[in-house]
């Protein structure tokens, strides 16, 4: 205590000596030392002086030529940034910022590019749905007022843009997807389409449009409750299909609905489609000679046209069979010169819940074939169904047993359980050279 | 002759040979290097120039045959519908991949085994294995698509292609392609 009374005193006053070496290491004497001393590596760049460094009055000329290296940096006041650093100490901020330039510059352009397609297609194809349903667009307020066809669709990955359009005869509604290139990441595109080439399973990367409608099928009662609708929608269930012929067997490996189906050439198609039906009552019935006329106009654009009331993925129980009708068209999603080719195709797309309930109905010769190919599938679930049902059943009776088991042994005195484990070992002995016995 | 016997020659004879070749010299392993990166430009504008030829063709007949179940799987067999181009196509991807495959073992061999007596037998099997696939001989050597270039192909024998195959023969007669084609056997997940 008193030794640092003695210190205090020696502080205040100036005329007394400082202490040698402070007896406590954490107090911090800055008192003493007003300036700061110089690092020793910068103390040797004015050797013999001591004084304020003459690089100070160089300016921006020293920071871009600076005699010093690291060893022999001027030591000036904090803020004088500039005489302390040089070019050199940057290198890799040269590097790192024209590639982070460049990497903003392409996400930048690669979203234009597909926002631009988008606009295009938007421009071109809203209009078509506008025409046949009441609302275009995903919430009511946007749908009702008239704003630029792009304002209908919602961005919903990066790449993806969705519209849904309700409000129509025959048709429930109708679900609009295209899906581009991710050109705001080339990173990514480029590895997704190594990855499609190297695995099976990974589809390879395509710009498309996938438009789905579900049709009433009769069922206004059921999906509006305030429906007025007179007249019947209801048409025959089927699955009938025109693809183009690369796309073929992915689909029938994809789809479950078109595994059901008998791929047939048709000589009115051009070469590159081909028709995937149950029946060719119905091939005659749907392959009208607009249709075939708009198909041909899209030149190869097409990926598929798909009528069907069976579910996509494989159905595991009786009620996923229930038919749930609906039609399908995927194509390219086409370029703006392209655009024209694709949208007579749209339109009667658009019109096909009409011309189904008007023209597809079917003799019942024409439809045996397709009822008995539906019930054949329903007996294959069925029978998979009570396979599993009995297994069940087995598994839990052998349970009830080993139960019963355990609850005798519990209640059994010693010797009775050794006389009652003796015999059921006897019995499964015995049981053994039946056996044996029967194969010898 | 059977090109796998032609092959085990070529084998047998070239490890005889690579004893006599001083890979030690730089100047050789380099050569040796060359040959081997030469011999695989070579296979790979072979299949670039086949995948025009396809492509240029475009045969749009429609290809239909019953691909057995994979070995050991209870599945039914699957129907195939494709195209003739579609087919080929396939069949060039898969050479492609077959060809990186090598050249990936070659490197993981030579770059970090530091074995050099492959490279050399390498670089004459797969060219010489180029030149007897179905694919070449149909789209480059001009020969006839028909006995035994019959497209469905048959998997090459040996190892790998039992492997694939286990179940049985690929089957194009009209009576299981019909039983086949309408199965629904498509859509199913997975799990």
């Amino acid at each position: 205590m008193a030794l640092l009374v003695k210190q205090l005193y020696g502080l205040f006053n100036p005329s007394a000596p400082a202490p040698a070496a402070p007896a406590d290491p954490d107090f911090a004497d800055f008192a003493a030392a007003p300036n700061p001393a110089a690092p020793s590596h910068a103390s040797n760049a004015f050797p013999g002086s001591s004084a304020a460094p003459t690089a100070a009055a160089g300016g921006l000329s020293s920071f871009i030529s600076s005699p010093y290296g690291i060893q022999g940096r001027p030591y000036t006041k904090w803020y004088r940034v500039w005489e302390r650093v040089t070019y050199k100490d940057f290198y890799q901020e040269f590097v790192i910022l024209p590639i982070l330039l460049v990497v903003v510059a392409v996400n930048v352009v690669g979203t234009q590019i597909n926002k631009a397609r988008m606009r295009a297609w938007a421009a071109a194809f809203v209009p078509l749905l506008e025409a046949e349903y009441a609302q275009v667009g995903q919430d009511k307020e946007a749908a009702s007022s008239a704003g630029a066809p792009e304002q209908k669709l919602k961005q919903g990955k990066m790449s993806e843009w969705s519209t849904y359009a309700t409000g129509r005869q025959n048709a429930a509604f109708t679900d609009v997807k295209i899906s581009l290139h991710k050109r705001f990441n080339p990173l990514l595109w480029v590895f997704e389409l190594v990855l499609s080439f190297l695995f099976e399973s990974i589809p390879t990367p395509m710009e498309r449009m996938l438009a789905t409608t579900y049709v009433f099928d009769g069922k206004e009662k059921l999906m509006l409750p305030d429906a007025t609708a007179g007249g019947n929608s209801s048409y025959d269930g089927f699955v009938w299909a025109v693809v183009h012929k690369d796309f073929m067997q992915q689909l029938r490996n994809d789809r479950y609905d078109l595994s059901l189906t008998a791929t047939r050439d048709n000589a009115k198609l051009p070469e590159w489609a081909t028709v995937m039906s149950e029946s060719s009552e119905v091939t005659d019935a749907l392959l009208t000679p607009e249709l075939v006329k708009a198909i041909e106009q899209c030149g190869e654009d097409l990926e598929a046209l798909i009528i069907t009331d069976q579910p996509i993925d494989a159905p595991k129980k009786l009620n996923e069979l229930v038919p749930r009708k609906r039609l399908t068209l995927t194509t390219k999603l086409p370029t703006t010169s392209t655009i024209p080719n694709l949208t007579p195709l749209f339109t009667l797309y658009l019109r096909l819940p009409d011309t189904l309930v008007q023209t597809a109905h079917f003799r019942p010769e024409a439809l045996r074939k397709i009822r008995a190919t539906r019930e054949e599938e329903q007996r294959k679930i069925k029978r998979l169904d009570e396979e599993e049902k009995a297994e069940e059943r087995k598994s839990a009776s052998d349970k009830a047993k080993k139960e019963e088991r355990e609850r005798k042994l519990k209640g059994m005195g010693a010797e009775e359980q050794r006389k009652f484990l003796e015999r059921e070992k006897a019995e499964e002995r015995k049981r053994g050279q039946k056996k044996n016995t029967m194969r010898g | 002759m059977n090109p796998q016997i032609t092959n085990l020659i070529i084998i047998l004879v070239m490890m005889q040979a690579s004893k006599k070749i001083p890979f030690e010299d730089p100047n050789v392993l380099w050569g040796v290097r060359a040959l081997y990166l030469l011999s695989n430009l070579a296979i790979v504008a072979i299949y670039f120039y086949v995948g025009m030829q396809i492509d240029k063709k475009k045969d749009r007949t429609v290809l239909k045959y019953v691909e057995p179940a994979a070995m050991g799987s209870t599945e039914e067999p699957k129907a195939v519908t494709t195209t003739v181009h579609a087919y080929d196509k396939q069949q060039l991807k898969s050479l492609y991949k077959s060809q990186l495959m090598g050249i990936g073992m070659m490197a993981v061999m030579h770059l970090y085994f530091k074995y050099t007596n492959p490279l050399l037998v390498q670089s004459i099997i797969p060219l010489k294995g180029a030149f007897e696939g179905n694919l070449v001989k149909v789209h480059l050597l001009g020969q006839a698509a028909t006995g035994d270039l019959k497209r469905p192909w048959k998997a090459n024998a040996g190892f790998m292609g039992a492997m694939q195959q286990g179940g049985g023969e690929i089957k194009t007669d009209k009576k299981s392609i019909e039983a086949a084609e309408r199965a629904g056997r498509g859509g199913a997940k997975e799990e």
